[in-house]
């Protein structure tokens, strides 16, 4: 599945529900939450962690229990703020095309 | 996934060693990147390293466990070229974001030199109740100070700061809220982490400027004639530079309570807040 432009989304929304998250952590959790459908090279979470970073919706710190050089990302308000924002989009463009397509669930998923 | 993109070696690679391999590679791609290229491939190389360790785990050869991890985590040129065009910073952005707050927090400064200049008033007026019934007659007429006061002026003077400090407030508040929605809704680069150490130099030199020029003959030249500020007559008392000085180092002290509160809660919200990671970081694979 092609994940250019959701990706910020996943990762803030997998952040929000991990909690503090090293970018393994968080690419396990996204492929396991969803079952294995965002597959995507597990290399591109570091561009976009350091972009949301860059952008003020992560924070990021060295965490000094790690046997080696491990950062971990957690989501700063500003990040949750824009996570809610980005939800409502996101349900709003669901449901329209859910209508469009014809998968209205009033009507069964065809 | 193009193998490509996964990064995938020859049918010929035996595959130990690969990890190290990669890892150069994208040392060289991202030459010239500083710190943050270095950050980049530190976190590849526990990343890397944890999958292979994760695939050992599971019964995987080490060869074929590198290899495989490499592939899964994309081509060095994908994610370099990536990481490259993440690390560029809108510095004008930063720039206009950091000299937004600046101007809000010396309208701030500015507004408290006003208010705090009108309070003092209000209280010299106090200080000498018999003055007051006679204002109204007295009308402009001087009367030197410790035997009374230029009652008229000074009440004057005194509404005319206790306007200007509210209208300053009000613009103050204005410039900080408005700039806090563009960050948050319209993406204007925050300020940048190390920001308020810079506001805390720029409002201690400020500080100091105004002390000097409140016991040099420059504040004059600089804030006009009979003690006015910027326009607003102060009246008796305090210099308002000398108000404007405490104020600006007021200023820069919280900045770096600011800076440290903030270096605080980053250094600790990985272990702090249990609350919010019911099972998120659980996940991580065991380390190596």
């Amino acid at each position: 599945m092609d994940l250019r432009g959701h990706l910020d989304l996943l990762v803030l929304g997998t952040l929000r529900q991990t909690g503090p998250a090293h970018g393994y952590a968080l690419i396990i959790a996204l492929r396991e939450r969803s079952d294995g459908a965002f597959d995507l090279p597990e290399g591109t979470v570091y561009p976009a962690l350091h972009r949301l970073e860059r952008d003020g919706l992560l924070t990021s710190r060295w965490d000094a229990d790690a046997p080696r050089r491990r950062r971990v990302y957690a989501l700063t308000p500003s990040g949750r703020t824009a996570l809610a924002a980005k939800q409502r989009e996101w349900r709003v463009f669901a449901h329209g095309m859910q209508a469009v397509l014809g998968l209205d669930t009033a009507k069964g998923w065809a | 996934m193009s193998d490509e993109e996964r990064g995938s070696g020859p049918p010929h690679d035996s595959g130990e060693g690969r990890i190290d391999r990669y890892l150069d590679e994208m040392f060289d791609r991202l030459a010239g990147t500083g710190g943050r290229g270095r950050r980049a491939v530190a976190e590849a190389e526990d990343h890397l390293r944890a999958a292979a360790a994760d695939a050992v785990a599971r019964g995987l050869p080490v060869a074929q466990a590198e290899r495989d991890a490499v592939a899964r985590f994309g081509s060095p040129a994908l994610i370099a070229g990536q990481l490259r065009r993440a690390g560029r910073n809108s510095l004008l952005g930063s720039v206009l974001s950091g000299a937004w707050v600046l101007a809000g927090l010396g309208l701030l400064v500015l507004a408290l030199t006003y208010l705090t200049k009108a309070v003092e008033l209000t209280v010299l007026l106090r200080m000498h109740p018999q003055e007051l019934p006679a204002c109204a007659d007295l009308q402009d007429l001087y009367i030197p100070m410790g035997t009374g006061i230029e009652c008229t002026t000074s009440m004057q003077d005194m509404r005319a700061n206790a306007v200007a400090g509210l209208v300053v407030l009000l613009a103050a508040a204005a410039a900080l809220l408005v700039r806090r929605f563009a960050v948050r809704l319209v993406g204007l680069a925050p300020a940048p982490r190390r920001f308020p150490l810079f506001g805390a130099a720029f409002f201690v030199v400020l500080g100091f400027l105004f002390l000097v020029t409140s016991l040099t003959p420059y504040s004059t030249m600089l804030f006009g004639v009979d003690r006015g500020f910027l326009g607003v007559p102060m009246g008796m008392g305090l210099w308002p530079q000398d108000i404007a000085a405490v104020a600006s180092l007021l200023t820069a002290t919280v900045a770096l309570v600011l800076h440290a509160v903030r270096a605080a809660h980053s250094r600790d919200f990985g272990l702090t807040l249990p609350s919010q990671n019911p099972s998120g970081t659980s996940r991580a694979p065991a380390r190596q």
